[in-house]
């Protein structure tokens, strides 16, 4: 079977990792509240161990090692989503994109335990563990926000009704997926693995009584970031998943990025291409 | 009342000279003992400065999580960061029990009230002088640290016991850097020696003046135990002939260690200098406390959130 | 201001808890949720309790704790001179003839640890 197709399907989730872990990181020394600047740090760290997994599995199958995986590539090289590449926002939209892409990765992980890929089904159980103090995390906050003051509900609201946005595209179907599904790779589709993830974030939204920022529209909050337009989302899985504009935050895994990952990428990646072959 | 007055500041005197007689004696001081204002205040500041010290430390170090240029190392410069947060928040803790809120004691830093070391105030430009940060100036402060061990005031002792374990960590991961730059290529070298020569003066101030000649009330009440100078000479000591192995040099044409004295002679850098940085005029000092007052506000509602009472409190 | 909740933790399962410090937070499953990355993020321990810090009472009274009157008799360092006190009692013992020489274990040890391994069983 070709190899192909399955470097796709690790790039996609180590970008992922990479580009969340890489914002996540940025909170290190400036968060909130001194003891939440630890823990969520730790997941900083976390996220992007989980990147070096996958890039692992991915050098196993390019001879690229995860650095060069990781580091090296032309913008239009990357598969993460376009979610994880937005800039961080207020607290707000911090902790909606990091609960909304937890939920999204713990489906995704559970699904691939399951994969005919050896090495990709074990690599599932570690990270698994380390995505269960995310997803506490993630579901505290999501509470406290949600139950807090006016304005930490507005805030969390907003974040969501943003996030939700983009978020289908960590579901955005990979362009060998039928391939993968063909050899039990991928043990279920990602429309369907969208389908369980919307299961569960609107059984937790709900017990929070803000269930309607699923059907809800999108609006500016100060100018901080601009969300693109909702109330597309279940009909994600219709677009063909080629259109140029990202709606539904589609188009990452085929390499087509928003404006916000050009400076993601130079950040990212600056130092290590500055000095091509040196290590570190 | 001018009966009274005399009997409570003689009252006054005698313990603080019974507390003088037990700090000499090398006695231990806990957050629940009675003590004389000036030692509360004396270690209430000190302790304050080097909690500061350690969040506003952060900040030019977190600039290079973003662009490491490996991922080991983004994964180990951001534990390395979380670490000093971490010891920001221990130090407050301690600070706490001495009578200044921890609000209070991050509003008046954000607000240039209080200080934070010399070495926080200047910029980064290089991964070169993220070695530097990892190597050197934690190396400095390392070497204080282990001195402050021998403090008398125990809380703070307590706290020092897991800074310095986590520092030397730290300076470990530094030396790691600073070998991998110098076993590299030449133009990483050259990153780390120009790194050097910008960082070696404020290193160097650091330690703080040599004498004063006025009281040291740190020392007095045993809350330092060594001066400026035994520090900076220490550091000396361990970290400039490791550099002379490099190859690397230090930008002082003066430092050189006499024989006979035991010494290094070393240039003294500008103290009015230091000073003015210290008072919040150094190069980056007004760009990072106004974003640290910026991200304060803006974080406003969520300080709200977690000081107000949930449903779940229990 | 959020509440301060004290952290205890254990090295291991078997180890008392002992305070490792104090984070700030509003209620107990944030106070646990941050104590974890607080303090047991380079592997410390293996579990970890939080107490408000108002529930901490201490009894503050260091005056009332020490001996004052002798109290000796309630430490080993209590009982001096029983080194002579034998000697003198064995030199009796020899001298009047009293001494009961009969066959006796060479293994001098006090403690007999063979209940040990038969409880355990």
């Amino acid at each position: 079977m070709s190899t192909g197709p399955r470097v796709s399907l690790v790039l996609a989730l180590a970008d992922d990792e990479l580009v969340i872990g890489h914002r996540h990181s940025h909170w290190t020394g400036v968060a909130p509240h001194v003891e939440e600047d630890l823990a969520f740090s730790s997941i900083a760290q976390d996220e992007i161990g989980h990147a070096v997994v996958w890039y692992g599995l991915a050098a196993e199958l390019t001879g690229k090692d995860p650095d060069t995986l990781g580091l090296g590539r032309q913008p239009d090289g990357y598969r993460n989503a376009i979610l994880v590449e937005r800039p961080n926002g207020d607290w707000g939209y911090t902790v909606a994109r990091h609960y909304l892409y937890d939920t999204a990765e713990d489906v995704r992980l559970r699904t691939l335990a399951d994969s005919a890929w050896a090495a990709a089904a074990g690599a599932t159980g570690a990270l698994l563990r380390e995505e269960r103090y995310h997803l506490m995390h993630a579901r505290l906050w999501l509470d406290r926000l949600a139950s807090g003051p006016i304005e930490a509900r507005r805030r969390l609201v907003d974040g969501l009704i943003a996030a939700l946005a983009e978020a289908p595209g960590l579901f955005e179907p990979l362009p060998d997926e039928d391939e993968l599904l063909a050899d039990g790779t991928l043990p279920v589709s990602h429309d369907e693995q969208r389908r369980q993830w919307l299961e569960i974030i609107a059984g937790d939204l709900s017990a929070l009584g803000i269930e309607h920022v699923l059907q809800g529209e999108a609006h500016h909050t100060d100018g901080e970031f601009v969300a693109t337009s909702s109330g597309e989302l279940l009909s994600a899985e219709e677009s063909d998943g080629r259109s140029a504009d990202a709606s539904g935050g589609l188009g990452g895994r085929h390499g087509r990025h928003s404006d916000d990952f050009a400076s993601v990428w130079e950040e990212m990646t600056g130092t290590y291409r500055a000095h091509p072959g040196a290590t570190w | 009342m001018t009966t009274t007055t005399p009997r409570v500041s003689d009252a006054y005197a005698e313990r603080t000279a019974a507390f003088r007689a037990h700090i000499d004696a090398g006695g231990m001081v806990e957050a629940t003992d009675w003590m004389p204002d000036e030692y509360r205040e004396s270690a209430l500041k000190f302790i304050e400065m080097h909690a500061n010290s350690e969040i506003m430390g952060a900040l030019p170090e977190r600039e290079w999580i973003a662009r490491a240029p490996s991922l080991r190392r983004k994964m180990s410069l951001t534990a390395k960061v979380q670490d000093e947060v971490g010891h920001g928040h221990m130090l407050y803790r301690v600070a706490e029990d001495l009578g200044k809120s921890r609000d209070a004691m991050i509003s008046d830093l954000i607000n240039g009230k209080t200080k934070f070391h010399n070495v926080f105030h200047y910029p980064t430009y290089t991964w070169g002088d993220v070695a530097v940060i990892g190597y050197l100036i934690d190396g400095a402060a390392l070497v204080t640290q282990k001195a402050l061990l021998e403090s008398s005031y125990a809380p703070y002792v307590r706290v020092l016991k897991r800074i310095c374990a986590e520092e030397s960590l730290h300076q470990r991961h530094g030396e790691d850097l600073v070998l991998e730059l110098c076993s590299g290529t030449a133009e990483q070298r050259q990153m780390f020696q120009d790194a050097v020569n910008r960082w070696w003066d404020p290193i160097m101030a650091f330690f703080g003046t040599p004498s004063t000649g006025r009281r040291d009330v740190l020392l007095e009440w045993r809350l330092k135990v060594k001066s400026n100078e035994e520090l900076r000479q220490q550091f000396l000591t361990m970290f400039v002939p490791k550099l002379w192995d490099l190859g690397i040099s230090v930008p002082d044409e003066a430092l050189a260690y006499d024989e006979a004295s035991g010494q290094w002679q070393w240039t003294e850098p500008d103290w009015d200098d230091f000073k003015r940085v210290v008072t919040g005029h150094g190069p980056m000092t007004e760009t990072r406390l106004a974003w640290r007052r910026w991200m304060h506000e803006a974080h406003s509602w969520v300080r709200e959130t977690l000081h107000s009472p949930t449903r779940a409190a229990a | 201001m959020s509440e301060r909740w004290e952290v205890f933790g254990k090295r291991t399962l078997d180890d008392p808890w002992t305070s490792v410090g104090a984070v700030h937070a509003p209620d107990r499953e944030m106070a646990l949720l941050l104590a974890k990355e607080s303090f047991f993020r380079h592997g410390e321990g293996v579990d970890f309790a939080v107490v408000r810090l108002d529930d901490i009472h201490t009894f503050g009274r260091p005056d009332l704790l020490e001996f004052v009157t002798d109290k000796s008799y309630k430490l080993q360092t209590g009982y001096t001179g029983m080194g002579d006190k034998r000697r003198k009692a064995h030199e009796i013992a020899r001298e009047t003839g009293a001494v009961i020489d009969r066959p006796r274990p060479s293994d001098k040890r006090v403690l007999n640890t063979e209940h040990r391994s038969r409880s355990a069983s």
